[in-house]
């Protein structure tokens, strides 16, 4: 650190570099105004404590992660604040209690040491080194005799200045601070926070807002159209609806109240069964959903959509996906066109008829709940869930 | 000396070389045991976007769901300081050459880590993205729709009642890209560690 040389004379000190167990004399011109400035700044480790606020600040700063946040993490993340903050609190105690500064100084020490493990390793290095060199030089720090001894020598003994210090000191050189603090891992796991401000409804019905969100217009189309009560599939005889409603297991897990939606400009499904309606558990009570099972589901295009806490594209958004083994699809709604034809499944107007293996383009689902043994899901570039 | 009547201090090298000499010891033992993921290190950071890749990703345990995170940038227009993200959460992942890069008024820090052989390894790793893709992912037992607050992938981690998520047994992402705003993890091991100013990660 370059700044060590001067750190304790100030930067008006004298001769930088020079030894610091000659006197840091008053040069007789400076301006009166500042003499209890520097009276202040001289009579307690100034430059150490500043360092070590420094270095305790840079740490604060490199986290900055948000208060609720901060409360749902944990121990874990507490310690990444506590250290730091414990170190600014040393730093300013140097400043104002420095008779006490050995100990201070020897704690922001091991704090700034700690800071590596817990605190973004020490602010990225920079925030401990500066608590060390700080911490480094208010431990250095000695206080003059305030009424010299006119017999003391040019190089003072090693005898620390006061009575209780030295009790403290006797032993600095065989007792050097090493370690740092116990690593305060194994903390429970960070929580996420509840972050409950939600916007809600936005996918709610199927209105206009959502066709940004679609692959292609004619998706878009595709549902306004469903919605208006539309033009209802001309049954063909491979896939049919309007048959009466089968009741069908439900999943042993609570799905989600939001609104979600799984949209593919194709969709490639084989093995297909529709099982019947089940009843699916969601916080807000039951809802009735389309079960589908089939052995493999292929999707292009994909987005899959969320309404809570706003609406989000999920990780297979943008990509092709597909999904295999014991491949099962709950879902208040299937829209897809099969050559040319719009099929829409609903609770009320469940399918009848249904092919083993079908192709569908603007493959729009309604609330999804979609589970398999393995899925996988390749992007055409790495363009983020947003390019698709 | 002693032309002051007023306590005065001064600075003792010598016993600021007592001090700084080990606790330099002492960072630079702390560094060479990260690296050699020994030692487990803690992150947390928010506020400020950065990246992170990694040429692979292994999880056991992955869950994800949508979080409203709050952020120094306005990035949506009537909503300041919100920013909607998707809580990216692992219990137990390994990364092979991870690249994290954050740049700060100007000033890229970035940081590499772990190779083929010795992986970065995290634990209860979450982040909070707003983008996150790859060349290539793999889920087995994928679950798609849960409600956010019964995920049970990785303990303790579950989002607000009601909210969609997913979650899968284990995942693999390969050219793993994210554009994230929070990162926490209960512990990292970081092999190879180098930390240094630079060009962002890719």
């Amino acid at each position: 650190m370059k700044a060590d040389h001067d750190a304790g004379e100030g930067p008006s000190g004298p001769a930088p570099g020079r030894s610091g167990d000659e006197a840091a004399d008053l040069p007789g011109d400076s301006p009166r105004v500042l003499r209890p400035w520097r009276h202040w700044r001289r009579s307690r480790p100034f430059w150490g404590g500043l360092f070590v606020i420094l270095g305790g600040a840079v740490i604060i700063l490199s986290e900055r992660a948000p208060l609720p946040l901060l409360v749902h993490i944990g121990v874990q993340g507490v310690a990444g604040y506590l250290l730091p903050v414990i170190q600014v609190l040393c730093g300013l105690l140097l400043w104002f209690n420095p008779a006490q500064r050995t100990f201070y100084s020897i704690l922001a020490i091991l704090l700034a040491l700690g800071s590596w493990v817990t605190s973004n390793l020490g602010g990225f290095f920079v925030g401990m080194l500066l608590g060390l060199v700080g911490g480094s030089l208010a431990f250095a720090w000695e206080q003059r005799d305030p009424r010299p001894e006119p017999r003391r020598p040019v190089r003072p003994p090693r005898r620390p200045p006061s009575a209780g210090l030295s009790l403290i000191l006797r032993d600095e050189e065989s007792d050097p601070p090493t370690l740092p603090e116990p690593d305060p891992e194994a903390g429970p796991a960070p929580v996420r926070p509840r972050q409950d401000g939600t916007a809600r409804g936005k996918l709610g019905d199927e209105s206009a807002p959502l066709a940004i969100y679609r692959p292609t217009a004619f998706a878009a189309v595709a549902v306004a159209l469903a919605v208006l009560g539309g033009p209802l599939p001309p049954t063909t005889p491979k896939l049919g609806s309007r048959g009466h409603a089968v009741p069908a297991q439900a999943p042993p897990v609570v799905t989600a109240v939001a609104k979600s939606r799984l949209t593919a400009l194709s969709a490639v499904l084989t093995g297909l069964s529709f099982d019947g309606i089940a009843t699916v558990r969601t916080a807000h009570g039951g809802v009735s959903m389309l079960k589908f099972s089939m052995d493999t589901l292929t999707l292009t295009g994909v987005a899959l959509l969320a309404d809570r806490p706003m609406q989000q594209a999920f990780l297979i958004s943008g990509s092709q996906a597909s999904f295999s083994g014991n491949v099962v699809l709950y879902t208040t709604k299937l829209i897809g066109d099969e050559n040319g034809t719009v099929h829409t499944f609903t609770a009320k107007r469940p399918p009848t008829t249904l092919p083993r293996d079908v192709t569908f383009t603007n493959f729009v689902t309604g609330k999804v709940y979609l589970t398999s043994n393995s899925a996988t899901a390749t992007w055409s570039e790495t363009s983020g869930p947003r390019g698709a | 000396m002693g032309l002051s009547r007023r306590p005065q201090g001064q600075t003792r090298w010598r016993r600021f070389a007592l001090v700084m000499l080990p606790a330099l010891a002492v960072v630079g033992l702390l560094v060479v045991l990260t690296s050699q993921s020994v030692l487990a290190v803690s992150f947390s950071i928010s506020g400020t976007p950065f990246v992170v890749t990694a040429k692979e990703l292994r999880g056991q345990g992955f869950e994800q769901f949508g979080v409203l995170d709050h952020s120094v940038l306005k990035v949506l227009p009537g909503h300041t300081n919100q920013i909607v993200l998707t809580a990216n959460a692992i219990r137990s992942a390994t990364l092979t050459d991870l690249c994290q890069s954050v740049t700060v008024g100007g000033l890229t820090l970035r940081i590499t880590a772990g190779n083929g052989s010795r992986p970065v390894t995290a634990t209860n790793l979450v982040v909070d993205a707003d983008q996150l893709s790859g060349s290539l992912a793999r889920f087995t037992n994928i679950h798609i729709g849960q409600d956010a607050s019964t995920l049970t992938e990785v303990p303790g981690v579950r989002g607000p009642k009601g909210d969609f998520a997913q979650q899968a047994d284990t995942v693999t992402i390969t050219n793993l890209r994210q554009h994230a705003f929070a990162t926490t993890a209960g512990t990292f091991t970081l092999p190879n560690l180098n930390l240094g100013f630079g060009r962002a990660c890719r």
